[in-house]
């Protein structure tokens, strides 16, 4: 009997330590399965309507946009993302270079901030990959805020009011990521949703007008479409400026701002070249193009037909997309009027 | 067999620790550890050669005009970038930042870079050609009822073949044909066609080129090359690790198994002593019952063995005392072997007055000889039979003295009879009384006949009576024993005599004697000479 007992004891035994340590094993190998299945399909629209992103951390947003109106962001507490990025001027400023502390102007014309989370690398020369990278320049531009983060932090913390904000939203002190976390997270519900061009993609075909819908065809056809495409009609490529005829001997003279992304990277075919900038609210972000040189934006089409399509349009057509391109004004971000919620937990 | 003892138990203990230390240390380097960091590793690795093939996939979508936004290709891009970034800072994937990984992994990520950049380009180009090739139909149909219909529409069948196949001589064709055409038209609109078909021309040559070569060089990319590089090298190095894991995983499954092993021989050990445990447990009774049995033998036989010593003992004494009583009969027989000589010598001229007294003095001597001969008869007698009676302490003192008062004589030493009454009785068997008292006194004598420190040698035997006991002392001129020998005195076998001579039994046996008798003997201390006593009952 006891020999028997053994003789089961000894294999049991055995098996249970392998299966223990066997068990293990294969736990943890279970836990990662290639599932993920990548996603081979892709709409071949050119433009799609925008969507503010779900994933959003609202409080991080909310200080994000008391930040962004925040003049002690700048030098002597002069200006602020706001003086540059007005709301009510569609994310842009209305001039030709923007004035930044101690009244000194810029060399390009300042873009929207709305929907620039959308586009693929920031600036006009593209020379920051994301908008974290990207607060640094207006930061330290002395042509802009002309400060340092340590400056800011230190002007920050002084603030009781700031100190709390930042202790309820990150549960730590001020510092330069916070303030960036925070201004990107604002930035990235900067979406102005609903524009008639994107409430006809999705259907509705009664909210563009006959002429804008002309227009879009002819925004189509004549190949503006080529370069100022993806959700955001434009934001997606680099181009230079002047393809067919050569805009700066036109417009007279070389400034310092036109070498474009050969800053960036020193290529010769880089000379020139500038982010396609988005369409979208364009309507409302004049003046137009890098050197904020043409106010009107009809005079901005016929300036890129000729420029980059190499064409001259009717002026029929021109006034068609010209209405089609103000069919993409959005409406304004929700994140600005919605009232300030608590963020106390 | 004995496992508990505390030595054991630390070593026991140092060995389960080294056990479980190693244990841990092939469970360490057995390859179980890293099998989640190794898929995530491939998983991620995958995800990059898969967008990198998404990439390729769309770069060629693009050049058919199946994609028409480049939003799919940004976001191929940006993953497969986000992914290579990951792959240098995350510290999931360290071991692809090893010696052998690092350069392979910069050297994917820089390609991949330069791909990026050669896109960026291509998208550039792509763009400018696509307007381009769909303008210049336009402009060919516009001058499809002229003169120039055959030029132009040649022209643009030779642009749209450039446009796949890149060779100097569809290039010169279509300079040639160029060169054809009218520099100024008259028309203005005419003329504005002719512009913008030289220069639309002039844009698709150039910009085919620059897109062929960019396209050539995204699809040769090495991109993918340098992936795989670096996923073989990861694996290769991964196998590696892999096989010494399973060498040692099989090792660990060894050492299971030999501590399954162990874990039985132990319990197999246990179980043997624990049946052990049973049998000596059913045994116990039997052997408790065995040893009780051979005990209660050894202490019959060691009773036997002692009635065989005190009988021993006396018989020790008796031998003692043979010289003496060969001299003590030896004495009265020449005693009467003078007289009857005598007699026999003068038998003529006797008077019977002479024969009167002589045979008178043979009488009385064979009288003595007699008394001395029961004496002996008496003493040998085994005394364990004998019944106690009462008897006057005067005849057991002569009895015992009609057995060595010669011996005294020839040693010179006084014996000294003091009985405070003569009528003294005691209760008691008298031999065995005697036997004590020529103990006592063979002690005594033994202790004076040859020593020089004392010259005057005396032994005094003294009786008397205290309350029921009577009181019998023999008292030697020796000067007291030292404590050392007090203690030990009365135990068996102790003797300070020269081996052969004494047995060490006397004091042992006549102490067990008087105690047999209902009395107590001791040593007594306060008298300045050796003095033994013996309490009997009255
Ligand atoms: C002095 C005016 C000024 C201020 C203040 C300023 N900006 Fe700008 N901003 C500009 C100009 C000009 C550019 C274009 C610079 C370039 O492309 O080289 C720009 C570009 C940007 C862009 C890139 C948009 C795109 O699509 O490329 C973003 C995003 C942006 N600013 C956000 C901010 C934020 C956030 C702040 C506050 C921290 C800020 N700006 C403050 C003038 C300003
Ligand atoms: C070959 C590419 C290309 C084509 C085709 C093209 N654009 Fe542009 N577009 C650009 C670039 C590059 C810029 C920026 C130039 C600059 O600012 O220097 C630009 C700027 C603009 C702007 C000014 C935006 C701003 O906020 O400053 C407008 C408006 C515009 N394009 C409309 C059009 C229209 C309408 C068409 C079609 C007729 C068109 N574009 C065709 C590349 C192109
Ligand atoms: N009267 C005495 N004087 C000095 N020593 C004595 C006397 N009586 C006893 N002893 C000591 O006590 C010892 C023990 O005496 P015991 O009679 O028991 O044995 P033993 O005399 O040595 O041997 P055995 O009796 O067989 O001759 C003696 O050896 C002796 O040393
Ligand atoms: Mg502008």
């Amino acid at each position: 009997m006891n020999r028997l007992k053994q003789l089961v004891l000894l294999p049991i035994l055995v098996l249970a330590l392998y299966g223990i340590f066997y068990y293990v094993e294969k736990s943890s190998a279970n836990q990662y399965s290639n599932t993920e299945v990548q996603n081979f399909i892709y709409k071949s629209s050119t433009i799609e309507p925008l969507e503010v992103p779900s994933d959003l951390d609202r409080r991080k947003a909310f200080l994000g946009r008391e930040l962004f109106s925040d003049k002690r962001l700048s030098k002597g507490n002069q200006v602020s993302c706001h003086s540059c990025h007005s709301f009510e001027i569609g994310g842009a400023d209305g001039r030709q270079f923007s004035v930044g502390v101690d009244g000194k102007l810029g060399i390009v014309n300042a873009p929207t901030v709305f929907n620039s989370a959308k586009n693929f690398k920031q600036f006009w020369n593209g020379r920051e990959e994301d908008l974290f990278g990207q607060i640094d320049g207006p930061i330290h531009d002395p042509r802009e805020m002309g400060t340092t983060w340590d400056e800011i932090v230190e002007k920050l913390k002084a603030d009781q009011m700031m100190v709390l904000l930042f202790n309820e939203i990150f549960d730590a002190e001020i510092s330069k990521d916070r303030i960036i976390g925070a201004l990107v997270e604002f930035e990235t519900a900067l979406v102005t949703e609903d524009s008639p061009f994107d409430l006809f993609l999705k259907g509705d075909h009664d909210a563009l007008t006959e002429s804008q819908i002309a227009g879009f065809r002819k925004f189509e056809t004549y190949g503006c479409v080529a370069c100022h495409q993806g959700q955001n009609i434009g934001g997606n490529m680099f181009l230079s400026m002047g393809v067919a005829f050569n805009y700066f001997a036109e417009r007279g003279g070389y400034f310092e701002s036109d070498v474009g992304r050969f800053v960036v990277t020193g290529q010769e075919h880089d000379r020139h070249v500038f982010k396609v900038p988005s369409l979208r609210n364009v309507q409302l972000t004049a003046p137009y193009f890098h050197d904020g040189s043409e106010p009107s934006l009809e005079n901005a089409v016929r300036k890129m037909a000729r420029y980059q399509l190499g064409r001259k349009l009717p002026k029929e057509d021109i006034k068609d997309i010209t209405e089609f391109l103000k069919s993409l004004t959005g409406k304004k971000p929700k994140i600005l009027s919605e009232a300030y919620e608590s963020v106390k937990k | 067999m004995n496992p508990l003892k505390s030595r054991n138990k630390t070593i026991f203990t140092i060995i389960s620790i080294l056990i479980i230390f190693a244990l841990g240390f092939i469970y360490s380097r057995s390859s179980v550890s890293d099998i989640t960091v190794h898929s995530k590793i491939l998983h991620t690795l995958e995800q990059s050669k898969i967008a990198n093939h998404d990439l390729n996939e769309n770069v060629l979508r693009l050049k058919t005009f199946l994609l028409q936004s480049y939003d799919p290709l940004v976001r191929d891009v940006g993953k497969q970038l986000s992914l290579c970034k990951r792959l240098h800072s995350d510290p999931t994937y360290e071991s692809l930042r090893r010696e052998q990984t690092l350069p392979l992994l910069n050297d994917y990520c820089q390609f991949l870079k330069e791909k990026a950049d050669l896109i960026e380009r291509y998208k550039t180009q792509h763009s400018i050609l696509r307007n381009s090739m769909k303008y210049l139909p336009i402009v060919v149909k516009h001058f499809s009822d002229t003169k120039y219909s055959d030029t132009t529409h040649s022209l643009f069948s030779n642009v749209i073949l450039y446009n796949f196949d890149r060779s100097e001589d569809l290039v010169d064709n279509i300079y040639e044909l160029l060169r054809k055409l009218p520099k100024k038209l008259s028309n203005k609109k005419d003329n504005e066609m002719m512009e913008s078909l030289r220069l639309h021309v002039n844009l698709i040559v150039n910009y085919s080129v620059t897109r062929a070569t960019l396209e050539e060089k995204i699809l040769s990319s090495l991109v993918i090359v340098k992936l795989e590089h670096l996923v073989n090298q990861y694996l290769d190095w991964y196998q590696v690790r892999q096989n010494r894991g399973i060498s040692y995983h099989f090792v660990l499954v060894f050492v299971c198994f030999g501590l399954g092993l162990w874990v039985v021989i132990i319990f197999k050990r246990l179980q043997s002593l624990t049946d052990d445990l049973h049998d000596l447990n059913a045994n116990l009774e039997m052997k408790v019952a065995k040893r009780t049995k051979e005990l209660s033998e050894a202490m019959s036989k060691l009773e036997d063995s002692q009635t065989v010593l005190t009988q021993s003992a006396k018989m020790t004494a008796l031998g003692e005392m043979a010289g003496g009583i060969a001299h003590e009969i030896n004495t009265p027989l020449s005693a009467i072997l003078m007289n009857a000589e005598m007699l026999m010598d003068r038998a003529d001229q006797a008077s019977p007055e002479l024969i009167r007294k002589r045979t008178e003095a043979i009488v009385k001597i064979v009288a003595r000889v007699s008394k001395i001969i029961m004496g002996l008869k008496r003493f040998s007698r085994n005394a364990d039979d004998a019944e106690r009676s009462r008897v006057l302490v005067q005849t057991i003192v002569d009895d015992t003295l009609t057995l060595c008062s010669e011996k005294f004589k020839s040693h010179s030493v006084n014996l000294e009879i003091k009985l405070d009454r003569s009528d003294l009785t005691v209760l008691c068997v008298p031999e065995h009384i005697s036997q004590v008292l020529l103990n006592f006194l063979n002690n005594s004598l033994y202790a004076l006949k040859d020593t020089d420190a004392i010259s005057d040698k005396w032994i005094s035997i003294h009786a008397s009576k205290q309350d029921d006991q009577v009181e019998i002392s023999v008292t030697d001129a020796g000067t007291g024993l030292p404590e050392s020998i007090q203690a030990k005195l009365m135990q068996p076998f102790f003797t300070t005599k020269p081996p052969g001579v004494g047995t060490g039994l006397g004091l042992s046996i006549s102490k067990g004697i008087v105690e047999q008798s209902g009395g107590e003997m001791f040593y007594d201390k306060r008298c300045p000479n050796t003095r033994f006593v013996i309490r009997l009952p009255a």
